[in-house]
């Protein structure tokens, strides 16, 4: 199969084409990176990066002073985290503490408070607020980011969850096991496991060989094909496996990582973290979603939530620790964000009793370059009588009053606009295929 | 500026000028078919320059004839002029913004409703209400007409202008709905008459294999070849009496349901213990005493499996699908009668997959309360797959009753996005804050009928139950549920649910997308997308189709099996090719039409051990619905619910994989069998080589094509040939390689010393371990090439 047949392939599949097919002339792709961390279920800004006094409306938990609880330009809810979070000790140490957090981060970190998601509706939210719009059919940004870059690299986007549209630009890929993983990287070695044994199904020669039959078979069935479904489906067959051989390259941890039993979800974003940066690392992926559930608190907000938050910034900071150790941060953006928040206020005055749906977010940005993303900065905020999103100056950023007409508030649509401005594919095909409308506001400069 | 006089009379004029002309396609009886080719001053198909469906015009700009049908269009329907006249240039955007269930308008109380494409079957909807109003004039001009033209007060202004085509459409629909225009319905092939179909015998296969997971029998196939469509119909049938259907079934419906989550989670233990509701549960869960581990796994499976099972049930006893929300009753195994402390009759209590009808027995206050059974709804595990909170109050489980069962998004019901300061000024926004309530007022009324349902214990029923008056009340549609119902609401609500023409439409949806593997097209809104006419044409075309089975499905008092042999006979189902490019607008109308489906996990586990004889997995869990289940595009119905339908390259590693050890299990012993019982290689002895026995490897190349691939070739035809060589190389460089010693005469792992199917050692005159003449690894090379065809990945 010659390149020109794979072109046409391609374009016949909708997919853009950066790549070459031949996994020998395929391109690593060397960043930037981009992770996507949905705390599934909508988070309280309130008790992470968006703090109001105790006493009010929205904060009966933790003291609240402004000029202590404060790490460069950002507030955060200094909630202590209680022994009996958990049930094993042990499991105390992947629990984070958000002025912990604060701390170790805040020169990497950029926070945008009184964000309008507009909507309560948990899919509506998590399409808004992955996407930019919350109607359906738009890629996530990761998607878009792998579609315009590196869309025939094998692993150009993976989610593990979250909102994983890619408005048919691309395929998704799921990983989950680093064993199975090594056997699809190597799919004729009977024992990838064991380096001792590279004894093989068939011989190399012979699995060429098939392949290349399978080629010119699948090759003379597309151009004996016109039914578009039909022709679709075998074109994403034949650029599927146009770069198989380039997965071996991915160089995986030899276990994944191994937390108590209780936090179990926070050990599967973990370990997708670990295949997702071993990808980073063979140049083979763009971007990733990860997922930490478990936010809908509606009940127990003060222990669930808490413990929730503590767990995704554990896992935040798993993703900065790999990635730092990959040498791979500097060239990283990850977007931490939910559905939408929660509140006004609680749903009771028990203290079983939650916090219900609302409409007023927040997303934080971290890079291993402060100056990708604008890092150290706080823009946007909320009030502290509604809980309700303040206006920005659309140049400067600057918080306005309520209701000051001059001012801009942010939704998810000016989030995703900027963020397409940040990776440079405003004016791509993929893009330009998912327009966004509304004003490029500077969040990231 | 013309005075309201004057625009009364032209108004007046303009309908009694449309009043006079002939209307197209209909007689005297009002029922006509057939277009007045001589005095119709409409366009006679509905695929001219401006309007777009499938059924007739030459969408391609290609004057040989590559066109949308290939024939002219000989009626143009009441409903297709208004989707394409009136609903698409005018109502769907400047009239539903405000008559939509939730707009402003029908907040006021406006008797002009309509419908938007969230609700299935919105177009016939609207036309209904329409004709109900078309009667209302002011000063002989249609109401219809004098509102949106300001003739008469209209809060949403003016928003037509007299003398535009779409004022003249708009006033030709309301004369054309005296006596409506209807067409005689056309067989769906009719709008693809440039697509090839599938045979009977081609369908018969694929059939089989979606159906009851197995290639069709010598004589089912001799049957079809000789019967045609008919005996295809009888051999579908006798497919869905097999056990099989039914585990496929539950695999649908698992799709629509997700309660196979509870296999793996273990569903006993979201259910009430504290209670005696259920009395043995505590025993289940009882860690110090613990139940036989073959029970408790029988337990688990027949408590997480009940939703499905009753799906299995109402079917496989030709019930209603009806029951699926009206059974009094659930089913129950054996196993599950005991945990639930169920009387339910068996006729072999040691069977534990045995299927009964019970009802559940609840004792509140000192006294038993009935449980209100209603078919699903009622579940505890669909209610703990759903569940609910003190605050949710139900609509989680009100927006699955309307996702499940009424096809309708509710989540798309919202046109604007919210503001959360408007809601911020009221104290009860959902019902109060128009923003929201415009969603509410859809939402929690159903939410209302599931109110005898504990708020954090899912499945514990309340005696009494208790709502929220600050909500909108319990009810459906426009009728409120009578309050001496609220204890067994549920009912109330399932029996308006399954009366609901939704409710076949849903279930028609949810089978069209199981056979498929695509859901149904979604009714374009962009009216300013280039392919436009193309999607919206491809829309109508797949919604009459749909339409029609769902009718056809009420008929026959809800036969599912009826669905299904619909479905599989359709084109969408069918399609195999075309003779030659289409343009770019038929392939947008052709978008979701034909085979190419990529096999699910479930559908190729089945495929493999069918055609092979083995499973990839041998005697443990089968690998495709196991290890590589996720990484192969399925679900695990709890934190991924969406299928992949794209092949990616990790699932192209594990077909790979699949092909190459399957492959292995599978070639040396289906040769270690007698060879009238082989399957893949029945024709050739594994000595046999190109160099002596060519024929008889072409033959059964030939048959392996047919087997693996439903392929029916010639011996000498280029597939056979191309198969052929990857045959001669393998083995004439295996040959070579053992000449060299670079290779042994040793299958290594691929040999046959066990039986995959039982894992127990062959006879020792049964078992190969040596290939001295490489044919065994050069057909192990075919199988590896067949195995991971496209068309063996795909349906």
């Amino acid at each position: 199969m010659d390149r020109r047949s794979f072109l046409q392939i391609a374009a016949m599949t909708g997919l853009a084409v950066a790549a070459p097919r031949s996994a020998r002339a395929l391109t690593p792709y060397a960043g930037p990176f981009y992770v996507m961390i949905s705390a599934r279920g909508g988070w309280d800004p309130t008790y992470l990066c968006d703090p109001k006094p105790k006493g009010g409306p929205f904060n009966r938990l933790y003291d609240f002073d402004p000029a202590i609880d404060k790490v460069g330009p950002f507030h955060f809810a200094d909630i202590p985290l209680a022994a009996n979070l958990v049930t094993d000790p042990m499991a105390m140490q992947y629990l984070m503490k958000t002025g912990d957090f604060f701390s170790k981060h805040v020169n990497n970190l950029l926070v945008v408070n009184g964000v309008n998601m507009q909507t309560n509706n948990h899919d509506r939210g998590v399409t808004t607020t992955w996407s930019g719009r919350g109607d359906g059919g738009y890629p996530n940004f990761a998607a878009l980011v792998a579609a315009t870059r590196a869309p025939a690299h094998p692993l150009a986007f993976i989610s593990s969850g979250g909102y994983d549209g890619t408005g048919n630009l691309l395929p998704v890929t799921r990983l989950n096991s680093v064993t199975s993983f090594r056997k699809l990287a190597e799919p004729n070695r009977v024992n990838p496991a064991d380096p001792m044994n590279q004894s093989t199904y068939v011989p190399a020669a012979t699995f060429d060989r098939i392949r290349a039959a399978q080629d010119a078979r699948l090759k003379a069935y597309k151009d004996a094909q016109h039914l578009p479904r039909i022709a679709d489906s075998a074109g994403q067959l034949y650029v599927a496996r146009g770069n198989l051989d380039s997965l071996s390259q991915v160089a995986l941890p030899d276990t994944l990582i191994d937390i108590p039993n209780e936090l179990s979800d926070l050990e599967r974003m973990m370990q997708q973290t670990q295949l997702a940066i071993a990808a980073f690392q063979a140049g083979l992926a763009v971007g990733v979603n990860l997922e930490l559930g478990g936010f809908d608190t509606h009940a127990n907000h003060d222990t669930t939530q808490v413990r929730q938050l503590a767990k995704l910034l554990k896992g935040i900071d798993y993703v900065v620790e790999q990635a730092t150790a990959a040498g791979l941060y500097g060239d990283i953006v990850i977007m931490v964000g939910s559905d939408f928040g929660r509140g006004k206020g609680y749903n009771g005055v028990n203290p079983g009793d939650g916090k219900d749906h609302w409409p007023v977010s927040s997303a934080m940005f971290l890079s291993g370059d402060p100056s990708l993303i604008g890092a150290g900065r706080l823009v946007g905020g909320t009030d502290e009588v509604d809980q309700l999103p303040l206006p920005v100056d659309p140049d400067t950023l600057d918080t306005l009053e309520p209701g000051d007409d001059t001012g801009v508030v942010i939704t998810a649509g000016h989030i995703h606009l900027a963020l397409r401005e940040l990776a440079g594919i405003s004016e791509g095909a993929p893009a330009q295929k998912f327009k966004l409308a509304g004003e490029i506001l500077p969040i990231f400069t | 500026m013309m005075g309201e006089h004057s625009r009364r009379n032209l108004l007046r004029l303009a309908m009694s000028t449309l009043a006079a002309a002939p209307l197209a396609c209909y007689g005297g009886d009002g029922t006509a078919t057939q277009a007045d080719s001589t005095g119709a001053s409409e366009p006679a198909s509905t695929t001219g320059d401006d309007t777009p469906t499938t059924s007739a015009g030459d969408s391609t700009g290609d004057s040989t004839g590559d066109a949308s049908t290939g024939e002219p269009v000989d009626c143009y329907s009441t409903r297709d002029f208004f989707a394409d006249r009136v609903w698409a240039p005018l109502m769907s955007s400047n009239c539903a913004m405000c008559h939509e269930p939730t707009g402003v308008a029908a907040e006021k109380g406006a008797k002009f409703r309509l419908l938007t494409p969230v609700y299935p079957g919105f177009i016939e909807a609207n036309i209904e209400n329409i004709k109900s109003l078309a009667g209302y004039e002011y000063e002989g001009v249609p109401l219809l007409l004098a509102k949106p033209t300001g003739l008469v007060d209209h809060g949403g202004g003016v928003q037509l202008s007299e003398g535009t085509q779409v004022f003249d459409d708009l006033a030709e629909l309301i004369a054309q709905l005296d006596a409506p225009v209807e067409c005689a319905p056309k067989p769906p092939s009719a709008a693809f008459p440039d697509v090839s179909l599938l045979t009977p015998e081609e369908t018969l296969r694929k059939a089989a294999l979606h159906l009851v997971g197995r290639l069709p029998t010598a004589d089912e196939r001799s049957a079809v070849a000789d019967g045609g469509e008919p005996a295809l119909l009888a051999a579908l049938d006798a497919f869905m009496q097999e056990d099989a259907f039914y585990d496929r079934l539950a695999d649908i419906y698992n799709d629509v349901f997700f309660t196979d989550t509870y296999l793996v989670r273990d569903g006993v233990q979201f259910l009430n213990a504290a209670t005696p509701d259920f009395p043995n549960v505590t025993k289940y869960l009882d860690t110090m005493n613990p139940l036989p581990a073959d029970q408790k796994a029988r337990v688990k499976k027949a408590v997480a499996r009940e939703p499905l099972s009753l799906v299995q049930y109402i079917v496989r006893n030709d019930l209603p699908l009806t029951d699926l929300l009206l059974a009094p009753y659930t089913v129950f195994t054996p196993d599950s009668a005991w945990l639930y402390g169920v009387d339910a009759k068996f006729d072999d209590p040691n069977n534990p997959n045995e299927l009964q009808p019970g009802v559940l027995k609840v004792t509140r206050n000192g006294k038993p309360i009935e449980y209100p059974h209603a078919g699903v709804l009622t579940s505890p595990m669909w209610l703990n797959r759903f569940p609910t909170t003190p605050t949710n109050r139900n609509r989680h489980r009100a927006r699955k009753v309307y996702d499940q069962f009424l096809a309708t998004d509710v989540l798309a019901l919202a046109s604007q996005a919210i503001d959360p300061a408007a809601g911020s000024t009221f104290s009860n926004p959902t019902r109060d804050a128009s923003e929201c309530a415009k969603c509410h007022r859809v939402i929690d009324p159903i939410a209302g009928g599931f109110q005898m349902f504990d708020k954090n214990n899912q499945e514990f029923l309340l005696d009494p139950p208790v709502w929220y008056p600050e909500m909108f009340a319990p009810g459906y549609g426009n009728e409120l549920m009578p309050a001496d119902l609220f204890a067994t609401g549920v009912r109330w609500l399932a029996e308006r649910v399954a009366a609901d023409p939704r409710f076949s439409l849903a279930t028609t949806y949810t089978i069209f997308a199981a056979l498929t593997g695509q859901k149904p097209l979604r009714y374009p809104t962009d009216t300013a997308s280039p392919d436009y006419k193309s999607l919206l044409a491809a829309w109508q075309v797949q919604d009459e189709l749909l339409r029609s089975i769902s009718e056809e499905f009420i008929a026959a008092n809800y036969d599912l099996k009826l669905i299904i042999r619909e479905v599989i006979r359709g084109p969408y189902y069918r399609g195999i090719g075309m003779s030659k490019e289409p343009s770019a607008a038929r392939r947008a109308e052709l978008v979701a039409v034909g085979t190419g489906r990529l096999s699910t996990p479930e559908l190729l586990t089945r495929k493999i051990q069918s055609v092979t004889g083995v499973r990839w997995g041998g005697t443990g869990t089968d690998l495709l619905v196991g290890e590589y289940k996720i990484l192969y595009g399925g679900i695990d119905s709890f934190d991924v619910t969406q299928r992949l339908t794209a092949t990616n390259q990790i699932m192209a590693a594990v077909a790979t994989r699949m092909a190459i050890e399957v492959a292995c299990i599978a070639t040396a012993f289906d040769f270690s069998k007698p060879m009238a019982e082989r399957l893949l290689f029945p024709l050739v002895d594994p000595v046999d080589t190109p160099d002596f026995n060519e024929g008889a490897i072409r033959k059964n190349i030939a048959h392996l094509h047919d087997r693996v691939l439903g392929e029916v070739v010639a011996e000498d035809s280029p597939e056979v040939d191309a198969t052929l060589a990857l045959f001669y190389d393998t083995w004439t460089a295996g040959v070579q390689s053992i000449a060299d010693k670079t290779e042994t005469t040793s299958l290594g792992s691929c040999q046959a010393l066990k039986d995959p199917t039982t894992n127990t050692d062959l006879p020792a005159e049964r078992q190969i371990k040596l290939d001295e003449t490489y044919a065994i690894r050069a057909w192990q090379a075919v199988i590896i090439y067949l195995l991971s065809d496209y068309k063996f990945l795909y349906e």
